[in-house]
């Protein structure tokens, strides 16, 4: 399974009934034909994200073993109306109680000598048998710090009366602050309804605020942990809100979205039905994986399913479906890269209303542009949020993306004021009232499709009424493109909107690596320019010729190529060092590395050598340069690759190629 | 049967195998010796389930075994059907030195046979056979004491292993051979008496199972033209007679390689 084989991309096939049984399995958001609650997530889905008629898993697919696992849950239709229950109060089922919810003080949510307990300031009177049966849960360190390699936690989010939602137990267990845990208990909850009884996958980024780790926190990568939440509601008589809903939280250190969000596809309804001895199922299983080795392709075995996933060399390179490291075709519903948005249901619909402005909102994707992304669930925004970020690659991510946003996330009066947006702000967001505090943006990209089709979804359950919120496409106060569409691409994902689930899956994976190809074709003149200023053979020669070999361990061979062979040599310079195996590229960096990159130069070359990309016209191609030298994006890739250059230089073996 | 089936690993066939039975009876034990060739005396109970692939050739054919070594401890017991869901082939273990895992692996066929795929080749593998052999070897007949070690997993329960302070190893076996394989016969099921600890009789499950499993059926479903019906029943049938028959050639066709 390692031996790598170019795959012909794009074909998919989805037309085989075998895999149909297959997709709740790996799919985030749709049914999982082994359980009810998913069958009842199917019908959300038809409602909320494009008002299509989604009946392919009918019952006479389930045979008597999918039976067996759906035992509790009774499927309900989504058009039985309790009005009363989808009145503005209950409107936001994570938010009763705004004025409650004062940020806090820094403060640890609990002790290191408390391990096992999890405070809550406000204590419910209503019996959680969860959280006892989680807090009952074994912990074997050996098995724990191998979980967490993977993840930091699977929390379970209840709803309090009193508060909210509230964590009410992780495991393994995991410490987080006060203002941590109820951020991720806020993010975990959807901001609106869209159903009545149900169940709805969505994602969410969250910065982390306590730094040290531990046996109960491990770090992050990147200072963020992601969270992957499955959030199921019932009809409970004996609940004072009539409704009973909880949130599985897969809380991660990684960047993986669409790894994750099979897994709590797959785990969320499971732990429905059989609780606490699932959940250590699921983090034993985790536990049993190998570790997330960069550029590896690994088959992972979850919960009886088995799932193969590619993990990318680093954050910011591009999965492609056509090349893929797996054996057969790449196929969404069986292979994961684990770095791509979620690919079902079929991100196209996402763009539905705005599909001929695609080539504007990419633009401004990559020229760092706040982006407010307003969906009628946090399930649209965070596969929406997923897929622009996926775009974007190779050009590193430079600006913060929150792929689910609520008023309760102790960054929101950071992130949205009165001032201008950062540069390179995405922010995924379902209350209206972001409508309003975000007026000042520049660009809102609102999902769906286009309102003036009356969709039948809604016919079916009018109780959801009209969503509130900007109306479903692209609007821009500031932006002018400045390269043509592509107007065959642009007919052809036209007609995939009239067409079936292939179709739209065929379509989406086309769009996805025509504006990846877009992304590289940017960076193009910009690696064509800097490979002049990669010091040349002969510089390098001369710089090694002015350092001193040391008599150990040093073999260079007197002809040296291009790229040179490793070496240990060593500069009279004093550089504070982070550690011996980087010490001498550290000392190298002043002899060997990329010269200084020059506007003037880059543009002669720009000019010279032209670009792929279809610019209107030379004039809109300098400025459209002109201006992402200017973003976060060129400084950061810049950086990227004068560190891959210097590491090429220093050395060489087992280096990811220059662009 | 989908997730199963698909072969993902070049050519190869891929076969979901789950392992059911009571606790302690051996179960991650049979996996570890076919899938690394080894023994661990006092293996840690699973939690959930394990999941180990094993690649195997028989004659021309190259099978791919999904494992899933579910945990036998009884709060685990309705997670059972996730894994033995679409699986084609299931292994029952029970321990022939403790006549009640002969009756739980009885009730795990009844629901195999009941709730899981209709195809699914199910085998009976009595294990910790070498603890009821030693008569043979004076070795171990002579050190008793040791046969608290032999049991080859650490949640044995206590009283397994009870008689054996006296001499006569085949004392402990409350299992006699016949009355397990009079079952197996009547249930339709291969059947072998098994040792982790020594590796008797382990491939020979695996083998008989690849023997026994519907390849052709396999590969059609997988191909998308059939569905999950019977169309492979008379070609298992008639392979079971070779089946039981383990001491033949079980070896023979075998290469099995970590994968």
């Amino acid at each position: 399974m390692e031996n790598e084989s170019v795959l012909d991309g794009g074909k998919l096939k989805l037309d085989h009934p075998i895999y149909e049984e297959d997709i709740g399995d790996l799919s985030p958001y749709l049914a999982l034909p082994s359980s009810t609650s998913s069958r009842a997530s199917s019908s959300t889905v038809g409602s909320s994200v494009a008002a299509r008629s989604r009946n392919n898993w009918s019952d006479d697919e389930l045979d008597a073993s999918d039976l067996h696992l759906s035992s509790r849950i009774t499927p309900e239709t989504v058009d039985t109306p309790r009005k009363q229950v989808f009145s503005v109060q209950l409107l936001s089922p994570s938010s009763p109680s705004l004025s409650k919810f004062p940020s806090r003080p820094l403060e640890l949510a609990r002790s290191q000598t408390l391990p096992r307990t999890f405070q809550i300031e406000k204590r419910s009177s209503l019996p959680r048998p969860i959280r006892n049966e989680i807090i009952a849960l074994e912990v074997d360190p050996v098995s724990v710090e191998k979980m967490q390699h993977w993840i930091l936690g699977i929390a379970v989010v209840e709803f309090d009366l009193d508060s909210g939602p509230v964590i009410d137990g992780i495991y393994p267990p995991l410490t987080l602050l006060p203002s941590e845990s109820e951020n991720i208990a806020f993010c975990a909850f959807p901001d609106s309804l869209q159903f009545d009884q149900g169940s709805q996958s969505h994602s969410f980024r969250i910065r982390e605020q306590y730094s040290p780790p531990s046996e109960t926190r491990p770090a992050t990568n990147d200072g963020f942990i992601y969270g992957f939440s499955h959030f199921i509601q019932r009809r409970d008589a004996s609940s004072k809100r009539g409704y009973k809903q909880r949130a599985l939280v897969i809380l991660t250190q990684h960047q993986y979205p669409a790894l994750y969000s099979s897994l709590v596809g797959i785990f969320g309804p499971l732990f429905e039905n059989h609780g606490a001895p699932m959940l250590e199922s699921a983090c034993h299983n985790i536990a049993t994986w190998p570790n997330p080795t960069p550029g590896k392709t690994l088959e992972l075995g979850f919960l009886g399913s088995v799932l193969h996933v590619e993990i990318p060399h680093s954050i910011d390179v591009q999965q492609l479906t056509d090349t893929s490291s797996f054996n057969e075709k790449y196929n969404p519903r069986s292979h994961i890269l684990a770095t791509t948005a979620p690919f079902l249901p079929p991100p196209i619909l996402l763009f539905e209303a705005c599909i001929e402005n695609l080539w504007s909102i990419w633009e401004c994707l990559v020229l760092c542009e706040p982006i407010l992304v307003f969906g009628a669930s946090p399930a649209q925004t965070s596969q929406a949020v997923w897929w622009l970020r996926d775009l974007l690659r190779p050009i590193p991510l430079a600006g913060e993306i929150r792929p689910y946003f609520t008023m309760q996330d102790s960054d929101h009066a950071q992130l949205v004021n009165k001032l201008p947006p950062k540069a390179g702000l995405i922010i995924g967001v379902t209350n209206p009232f972001f409508e309003k505090s975000c007026v000042h943006w520049p660009h809102v990209l609102s999902l769906g499709r286009r309102v003036t089709t009356p969709s039948s979804a809604r016919q079916k359950s009018p109780s959801l009424g009209v969503p509130a919120g900007p109306a479903p496409g692209w609007k821009t106060k500031t932006h002018k493109r400045y390269i043509s569409k592509d107007r065959v691409l642009l007919k052809q994902l036209e007609n995939a909107l009239k067409g079936n689930d292939k179709a739209l899956m065929d379509a989406s994976l086309v769009l996805r690596r025509h504006f990846c190809s877009r992304s590289t074709q940017l960076i193009t003149p910009l690696a064509r320019y800097l490979n002049t200023l990669i010091p040349s053979p002969t510089e390098v020669r001369h710089a090694r010729k002015a350092s001193t070999y040391p008599a150990s361990s040093s073999h260079s061979s007197p002809s040296t190529p291009p790229v040179p062979t490793p070496r240990t040599t060593k500069l009279s310079t004093v550089t504070p060092t982070p550690s011996p195996a980087s010490r001498y590229t550290q000392n190298h960096n002043r002899a060997l590395r990329l010269k200084p990159f020059n506007n003037t130069n880059f543009f002669a070359s720009l000019k010279a050598h032209g670009s792929i990309l279809p610019f209107k016209s030379t004039s809109k191609r300098t400025e459209f340069y002109e201006r992402w030298l200017k973003s976060p994006a060129f400084g950061t890739w810049l950086a990227q690759q004068e560190q891959i250059v210097q590491s090429v230089l220093n050395d060489p073996p087992s280096v990811p190629p220059l662009l | 049967m989908a997730d199963g089936a698909s072969g993902s690993a070049d050519k190869s066939v891929q076969v979901k195998l789950v392992l059911l039975g009571e606790a302690a009876v051996g179960k991650s034990s049979v996996v570890l010796r076919f899938v690394s060739n080894e023994f661990q005396p006092n293996k840690e109970p699973t939690i959930g389930a394990a999941f180990l692939t094993q690649k195997c050739r028989l004659e021309d054919r190259i099978l791919r075994y999904e494992i899933w070594d579910t945990a036998g401890q009884e709060r685990f017991h309705s997670l059972a059907p996730m894994y033995y869901r679409n699986a084609q082939a299931a292994v029952v273990v029970y321990d022939v030195t403790k006549a009640s895992s002969l009756e739980k692996a009885k009730s795990w066929v009844k629901e195999l046979q009941r709730q899981a795929n209709p195809n699914i080749v199910i085998a009976l593998a009595g294990n910790k056979v070498d603890l009821v052999q030693s008569s043979a070897s004076s070795l171990s007949a002579a050190s008793p004491p040791d046969s608290e070690d032999e049991a080859d997993d650490a949640t044995a329960t206590p009283g397994e292993t009870p008689g054996a302070t006296g001499g006569e190893p085949e004392s402990l076996r409350q299992v006699p051979r016949e009355e397990a394989q009079a079952y197996a016969t009547e249930a339709g099921l291969l059947f072998f008496e098994t040792s982790a600890k020594t590796g008797e009789g382990i491939v020979d499950i695996f083998t008989e199972i690849a023997k026994k499993i519907p390849i052709e059926h396999i590969l059609a479903a997988t191909r998308g033209n059939t569905g999950r019906s019977g169309g492979g029943a008379s070609r298992a049938e008639g392979t079971r007679q070779s089946g039981v028959n383990l001491e033949e050639d079980a070896v023979k066709g075998k290469d099995a390689c970590n994968c």
